[in-house]
């Protein structure tokens, strides 16, 4: 029962963040290619990696890793701006967004893991 | 205010991609709790902003606390990631491509269909 409480507090602050992020973006009209998302979703990947660096686990793991990481990144918002971009036959940048932001997330995690293990070593 | 209200679609969209992870545990190392929650939430993105939104005319408000506080909460990116760098540190390439090819090509593909419902719903709605 204390996990959904953690993991949905989490996420709510994780959401809200998100939220705040996109709208600063907006307001300072960088709204192309989507930017803020795919800025969100690789600062929550480097944020992972830090996290499993640190070999966060139990109850911590659930308020961060699954909570706030998870509901500041977005599967669905990036998926649906692909697709918006094929349905307007942007086709290359659509894929070029797609790829980047696959890509960009694993490289992070990755780097943010062994650039923290390294650190705390 | 507006902040309230995302907040709490967040929690429950949160808390929903909780216990679909209780529910479908993975199977031979594949992530399926969050193949269903990001494909799942692909389609109810696009259809709460596109038709929902639109046909029944929601505030601003309450249309990105359902899509972008409930569904997007609900998906995520940091976990699929990290699930698959899991894949590729246990060499099981086999199974990475397979997750990985569902959730773009399906995301991709279930957004775009979303996307044609969607505006097809709406001119029949007139």
């Amino acid at each position: 029962m204390l996990t959904y409480g953690l993991v949905g507090s989490g996420a709510a602050l994780g959401a809200a963040m998100r939220f705040l992020i996109t709208n600063l973006f907006k307001k300072m009209e960088l709204v192309k290619f989507s930017l803020a998302t795919l800025c969100i979703n690789l600062i929550g990947c480097l944020l992972m990696g830090i996290l499993l660096g640190l070999k966060i686990q139990g109850a911590w793991w659930s308020f961060l890793g699954l909570g706030i990481l998870g509901g500041f990144t977005t599967f669905s918002t990036w998926m649906s701006e692909v697709a918006a971009l094929m349905d307007t036959k942007r086709i290359k940048v659509g894929l070029i967004y797609l790829l980047g932001t696959f890509m960009g997330g694993w490289f992070l995690i990755l780097v943010g893991r062994y650039v923290t293990e390294w650190f705390i070593q | 205010m507006n902040y309230l209200v995302l907040i709490i679609f967040a929690f429950l969209g949160g808390i929903t991609r909780y216990q679909i992870s209780v529910w479908f545990t993975p199977i031979n190392g594949f992530p399926i709790a969050t193949l269903i929650v990001n494909l799942l939430g692909c389609f109810l993105l696009v259809l709460i902003t596109n038709y929902i939104g639109r046909a029944y005319k929601l505030s601003p408000i309450l249309i990105s606390s359902m899509g972008s506080g409930f569904v997007g909460a609900m998906t995520t990116f940091s976990t699929f990631s990290n699930e698959t760098l899991k894949m590729l540190i246990n060499h099981q390439y086999l199974t990475a491509i397979g997750y990985d090819g569902l959730s773009l090509i399906g995301g991709v593909l279930i957004s775009l269909i979303c996307i044609k419902l969607s505006a097809y719903l709406l001119r029949r709605k007139g």
